[in-house]
């Protein structure tokens, strides 16, 4: 084995830089100088042995993105420390419903905070990290509750929720009015349900002079039969825009939803009878070289 | 697994066995003669009892698992204290398949067996002591070191191995023209000079490059040749060691075999550097010696 380390010429040890094996007092049989750099026939000094030159700060400055890789290699050793981590067992159970969901900053407000230009891919693997950090049994440890803060996003939707536990928008006026908007077509109704004893007022008519068709009149009458509360709410709208059938389903959806504020638990009845949803349908637009929406001109085969 | 069928065929443990021994069936290639063969049965039946005396004592309860501690209380891996018994432990003479194999590593097969190719680890430690001067040199000069593992369960010993000897690390992507594009690559996330911001920002090369997978990497192994930059690299059997500088002919599967490369590199380089900071600093103390006998 020794003559074949001999015949590749491995003995030798070897520099990359200018300076010569002076400064080494290792002795060699052969030397034989294998590497990349050319020999320069400029004399070696000394002083550059001793030359201090600037290095890149970080560690991950060839990867291109030092920063963002930075950052991902400090929560990543930040979760394999606190891997074996065992929160205590009596957390409440609402701090655990609560803290299930994280919100975290979105690409924009995550960019800007950390001064990175972040595209959706990274700003993705950037969210898993930090969800995994996050799953951690609770209570969180403190340099993770502390690491993670910077990224919550906190809504102010958000924050009234959890004040008040329910959405402070939907309520009763002063004279116990719910207020609803519904739209079809070209048609947006305005609708005010309040409690009374069934009458049904649109633009001020009654509905039986403003519907002249039993379709739409049932449309109209729709959320309140299929609740059987006919006979105790008033319904007063005001329809504009459109066409009877418009008109007519705007007011459906309108109603409906003015009937949820007064009650939420019939949202299931209603969204069954098809009250809740705002129909998307309207009318297609015309595409150049066709006659119509869909219809085509004439086939001339010549 | 058919390593283990290999393991007891192939090369007879020449170099001491160190307890870092992970797998119980390494036991075949110690010295000593295996207790089972003159205990009786009932008395070491099960392999726990015979490895007791594997297991540092335990006063204090035990943190961590028990394989780690055995591995961290034996001896540390570093260059002086490499053996061949030690790459065997993990797996670097573990080539790939025969007819996947590249006929320029023919000096560096041992044999074949199972249908892979074994590397001869009497050259894997030659190469590896080999790359840890260079790497010790080199970081002995002030050189920035760079190493690049690319694959996906080598980024941790990437970035652990730069962080342990001051260098620095590619553990994703490997951009390609880092080096030949380096303004455009590396100048685009650095801090504009606040002195004159319209100068170009200053750019920096690695000195060395520590690649651990070289068959993915080409592009970084011609930007290195195009740059003049040496390239130490752990080449398998199915790789061409004539196309790196410095070439490991050894394993670049197991992770534990690129981890054990990797820390045995990146532990020479931390020498190196230690050294460069003893020499700068005996030369601080001469030059504030002569300046205050003056």
């Amino acid at each position: 084995m020794s003559s074949f380390l001999l015949r590749r010429g491995l003995v030798a040890s070897l520099h990359v830089t200018n300076t010569t094996a002076k400064i080494l007092t290792r002795p060699t049989a052969i030397q034989t100088i294998r590497c990349a750099t050319t020999q320069s026939a400029a004399p070696v000094q000394e002083n550059s042995l001793y030359e201090v030159r600037e290095k890149p700060q970080s560690l991950s400055y060839f990867t291109g993105n030092y920063k963002y890789n930075d950052l991902l290699i400090e929560l990543d050793a930040l979760h394999k420390t606190f891997i074996d981590w065992q929160g205590n067992e009596n957390s409440d159970a609402i701090e655990v419903q609560q803290t299930t969901s994280n919100a975290w900053k979105l690409r924009d407000k995550m960019s800007q905070m950390l001064e990175i230009p972040l595209k959706t891919s990274q700003w993705r693997k950037i969210v898993l990290h930090l969800n995994s950090l996050a799953s951690l049994p609770k209570p969180l440890p403190v340099p993770v509750e502390a690491a993670l803060r910077p990224y919550r996003r906190y809504d102010q939707q958000q924050q009234q929720q959890g004040a008040n536990g329910a959405s402070p928008s939907k309520t009763l006026d002063a004279l116990g009015r719910a207020y609803a908007v519904g739209r079809r077509k070209e048609s947006s109704a305005r609708c005010w349900v309040v409690e009374g004893d069934g009458k049904v007022l649109i633009n001020g008519v009654s509905m039986q002079e403003y519907f002249q068709r039993p379709v739409d009149r049932d449309q109209v009458q729709l959320p309140l039969e299929v609740t059987e509360l006919k006979d105790q709410y008033n319904v007063w709208a005001l329809v504009n825009g459109g066409g009877s059938t418009g008109q007519a389903e705007a007011i459906k959806l309108g109603v409906g939803r003015a009937l949820l504020t007064h009650n939420e638990e019939l949202k299931p009845i209603l969204r069954k009878a098809g009250c809740i949803t705002r129909d998307p349908r309207v009318v297609e637009r015309k595409k150049e070289g066709q006659r119509k929406a869909r219809a085509r001109y004439t086939w001339v085969k010549r | 697994m058919a390593s283990r069928a290999i393991l007891k065929s192939v090369v007879p443990c020449t170099g001491r066995v160190s307890h870092n021994i992970q797998k119980s069936s390494l036991r075949a290639f110690s010295t000593v003669k295996p207790s089972r063969q003159q205990a009786p049965v009932n008395e070491q039946s099960t392999p726990a009892e015979a490895l007791k005396d594997l297991v540092p004592p335990s006063n204090a309860s035990l943190k961590k698992p028990i394989w780690r501690a055995v591995a961290e209380a034996a001896e540390p891996i570093t260059p002086y204290n490499m053996s061949i018994g030690r790459l065997l432990a993990a797996g670097l003479h573990l080539g790939h398949s025969t007819s996947l194999w590249e006929p320029a590593t023919l000096p560096f097969i041992f044999g074949t067996r199972e249908g892979i190719s074994i590397i001869n680890l009497e050259h894997t430690l030659v190469y590896l002591r080999r790359a840890c001067n260079v790497a010790r040199e080199v970081a002995y000069r002030g050189g920035n070191i760079l190493f690049v593992g690319t694959r996906p369960g080598f980024q941790d010993l990437t970035v652990d191995a730069a962080r342990r000897c001051e260098g620095y690390h590619v553990s994703t992507k490997w951009i390609p023209g880092t080096l030949t594009n380096a303004h455009q690559v590396l100048g685009r996330h650095a801090t504009p000079d606040p002195n004159d911001p319209g100068k170009a920002p200053q750019t920096f090369k690695p000195d060395l490059i520590v690649l651990l997978n070289p068959l993915e990497n080409n592009i970084a192994l011609a930007e290195a040749q195009l740059n003049t930059i040496p390239v130490i690299a752990i080449t398998d059997t199915d790789y061409d060691p004539r196309r790196v500088t410095y070439p490991i002919p050894a394993n670049d599967d197991s992770i534990r075999g690129v981890e054990l490369v990797a820390k045995v590199i990146s532990t020479a380089a931390k020498d190196g550097a230690l050294r460069r900071k003893q020499l700068l600093d005996k030369k601080d103390k001469e030059a504030r010696f002569t300046r205050g006998e003056r």
